[in-house]
């Protein structure tokens, strides 16, 4: 056990920052104490006033801690770090496991069919290529983690928020979608306001359009809303598991130190 | 980057940057090379404690005047030195010609103290 690990404790336990960049400043810190004490007892001092020579140098205040916060801290990353991060208990993992579950496989057992894809709309084809895109980008985040197992603290998250982005890039192209159908439906006489009711009633042939509209236009959100919550829920598990590693490696920095 | 002006009221602070990007200028270093060397070329008078030194040393960093990278030395041993860039090199010319004029109105008025 290293001589400096209670202070590093302490550090770690003061240091209110989210990760990884709690992870890098008690890297940092740690390098520098190490590389301090070295330097006294090159010196000449002996181990136990190098010790707490450096021990004086090494204590932050909490003015410089709140600096140090301060500086680090933006609310928008915070925000995406508590949103992984709320779901902490078993049974609230569990229940959130079992709704994904049901939804996505009613989601998936009504998409898995010709039909659906021969009435659907044109833009459910962009928003499935989105869809196969991010899913590519959080495999490779999965093989990463679960495959390497070879983690670079400071890459840990590097490519984690581009799950996030293009979820949301899907999620808006479906919702353009379908107000686009929208739009060319109006355009097509379908929709064309204060007859769209009578219209329905007394002409089969706009029946049988607005029919067709509302086809294309629920499996179109359909398809957004289900890929969209299965890409957030990859980008949801992988920021957890990021998490993970690294709380781990700051209690093996800690171990080690 | 455009920085603000010297100001009294900013005089630590802009003191602590001006001596951790004067330490940087010939060449990159760790954070307590930077504080030790400070320590030593002041013979002891500025005694820069690391609790100080990381909120100014990251603050610079985002400012884009200096910019750390990590060395591995093993791969248990990690550590973080940092380079001055080259918008902290012209922020510190900058700088070395206001503290000049500074210290110059400072020693105006002090000065009659000696007349």
């Amino acid at each position: 056990m290293n001589r400096f690990m209670p202070l590093l404790r302490e550090i770690n336990s003061r240091l209110a920052l989210p990760q990884p960049l709690k992870s890098r400043v008690i890297l940092e810190i740690s390098g520098d104490i190490e590389d301090t004490f070295d330097y006294y007892i090159n010196k000449g001092f002996t181990e136990s006033d190098a010790e707490k020579k450096t021990l004086d140098k090494f204590s932050l205040s909490e003015e410089s801690l709140a600096e140090l916060i301060n500086l680090h801290t933006s609310q928008y990353k915070s925000w995406l770090n508590n949103l992984s991060e709320n779901t902490r208990a078993i049974w609230e993992k569990t229940l959130l496991s079992l709704v994904m579950m049901i939804v996505l496989v009613s989601f998936y057992t009504s998409i898995n069919s010709a039909p659906f894809f021969q009435n659907t709309s044109y833009f459910t084809y962009p928003v499935l290529a989105l869809f196969f895109i991010t899913i590519g980008a959080g495999l490779i985040k999965f093989y990463q983690f679960y495959v390497v197992k070879k983690h670079e603290t400071q890459k840990l998250r590097t490519g984690l928020n581009l799950v996030l982005y293009l979820t949301l890039v899907t999620f808006f192209t479906g919702v353009f979608g379908y107000f686009a159908e929208q739009y060319l439906s109006s355009g097509a006489g379908i929709l064309s306001g204060e007859y769209f009711f009578l219209g329905l009633l007394t002409n089969a042939e706009s029946l049988a359009q607005s029919v067709d509209w509302m086809i294309r236009s629920t499996s179109l959100m359909m398809t957004t809303l289900g890929v969209s919550l299965t890409t957030l829920l990859i980008w949801f598990f992988l920021t957890n598991k990021a998490g993970s590693i690294e709380e781990a490696e700051v209690s093996i920095l800690l171990e080690n130190h | 980057m455009k920085k603000s002006d010297l100001s009294v009221s900013n005089l630590t602070k802009n003191f602590n940057e001006a001596l951790i990007l004067s330490i940087l200028f010939l060449e990159p270093k760790h954070g307590y090379q930077i504080a030790l060397e400070i320590e030593e070329k002041s013979e002891g008078l500025f005694k820069f404690n690391h609790g100080t030194l990381y909120p100014i040393l990251h603050k610079l960093e985002k400012e884009g005047l200096i910019k750390g990278d990590w060395e591995a030395d093993s791969p248990k041993r990690k550590r973080k030195f940092y380079a001055i860039t080259s918008i902290g090199k012209k922020h510190m010319k900058n700088q070395y010609r206001e503290w000049e004029n500074l210290t110059n109105h400072f020693f105006n008025i002090i000065g009659e103290v000696n007349k």
